[in-house]
């Protein structure tokens, strides 16, 4: 019962270093590798996804910016526009003023000028009939000094009204 | 009761399986042969379960497997400190040895471990780790030095322990199993069916998964009592 047995002692020495080399190699070894193996997955994994993140982040802000670039540049652009249609509205109704008092005053420098023309063809007229009346009054009797007279101030009448 | 007292006697020895024509013949016993079916045993399992394992879907089989040896390193990282990696195969395998070797007596063999020579063969490697260690991660001067610790007057006890500590270790799964398989062997005497299926659930499955964790965690807690360094935090 208590005999130790030197044979048995070798053998079982000899068992358990063979069984070590072989479970370390096949359970140990692989199944240490495999957590490892998986550790370092899940820390790269982790890595990969902040540096996700972080990009997005950039991303993100970036976006933003050009956001706030466009906004103004859109704001900058409409104001632009509307700079622009106020002076050519306000330069076409100066143009259109600039027209209306060019026709208006070409249409009084017209009238005047056809008044005035009327005016001499009217004095002209007058004179010369009156030059006729007065020839048919002169041919009646213009022997008399009253008669003279009264043309003459007839006719100067008549001129100073021309 | 004469034949009860002459099969407990046989049953006690240790049975020589056969004997190797070299050297004026060297005597395998039964228990290095039943040592041969747990190794190999143990050795088919390892490579069947193995065999596929994957880091991205891992199957149940392998989550379990790999709570199985993640538990023990975690046991020996909390009792060895910064240098348990290299104890972790070794100490796997024995107590997967033993735990076979012990519970095997449900499959109708006799447990290697009831056979004292073998367990002075467990004793002695676990002496070999214990103070190997203790010279290996200390020098020459640190490892003698750890004899000297808590305190100098110690010394004698701590000299005295090279030798109790595998003795105890031997001894102590030696007459566990031997007392299990004794009770066993009286019951089935006894009471042929039934009775002794129950009692060997205790006696072989529940005393021989302790006394597995007992040797175990003995090792590991002297040999971490060799290598940790005192201030350390691990």
């Amino acid at each position: 019962m208590l005999d130790f047995q030197a044979s048995t002692i070798v053998f079982t020495v000899i068992n358990l270093v063979v069984l070590y080399l072989i479970l370390k190699k096949v359970l140990f070894g692989r199944v240490n590798a495999v957590l490892e193996a998986r550790a370092a997955l899940v820390k790269q994994e982790i890595d990969s996804a902040e540096a996700s993140s972080r990009q997005a982040e950039a991303y993100k802000s970036e976006y933003e910016a050009r956001l706030t670039d466009a906004r103004h540049e859109a704001a900058k652009l409409v104001a632009d526009a509307q700079n622009r249609a106020q002076r050519a509205y306000e330069a076409k109704l100066a143009d259109a003023e600039a027209d209306v008092k060019k026709v208006r005053s070409e249409a009084e420098a017209q009238i005047a000028a056809e008044r005035d023309a009327m005016l001499r063809g009217a004095r002209n007229e007058v004179a010369s009939l009156a030059l006729l009346a007065a020839s048919k009054v002169a041919q009646a009797s213009l022997d008399r000094d009253g008669d003279r007279a009264l043309v003459d101030a007839f006719l100067s009448e008549v001129g100073e009204q021309a | 009761m004469d034949a009860f007292q002459e099969t407990l006697v046989e049953e006690l020895g240790n049975k020589t399986a056969f004997t190797i024509p070299l050297l004026g013949g060297i005597p395998v016993a039964e228990s290095v042969v039943v040592s041969w079916i747990v190794m190999a045993v143990l050795v088919i399992l390892a490579l069947a379960l193995t065999s596929r394992l994957s880091v991205r879907n891992p199957g149940k089989i392998q989550v379990a497997l790999e709570s199985g040896v993640q538990f023990f390193n975690g046991f020996l990282k909390e009792n060895l400190g910064p240098h348990w990696r290299p104890f972790v195969p070794w100490l796997g395998t024995v107590a997967l040895y033993i735990a076979l070797s012990n519970i095997i007596g449900i499959f109708g063999l006799t447990p290697p471990t009831k056979d004292i020579s073998v367990t002075a063969a467990l004793a002695l490697m676990s002496m070999l780790l214990i103070y190997g260690a203790q010279f290996r991660y200390n020098g020459p001067l640190g490892g003698l030095k750890k004899f000297a610790e808590p305190m100098p007057l110690l010394i004698p006890i701590n000299l005295m322990e090279v030798a109790v500590r595998p003795l105890a270790l031997c001894m102590r799964l030696f007459g566990n199993i031997l007392g299990a398989f004794i009770i066993m062997e009286m019951l089935k005497f006894v009471v042929p069916a039934v009775v002794p299926a129950v009692f060997s659930l205790y006696f072989d499955l529940f005393d021989g998964l302790i006394q597995t964790v007992v040797f175990v965690f003995l090792t590991t807690l002297f040999t971490g009592e060799g290598i940790k360094e005192e201030d350390s935090p691990n």
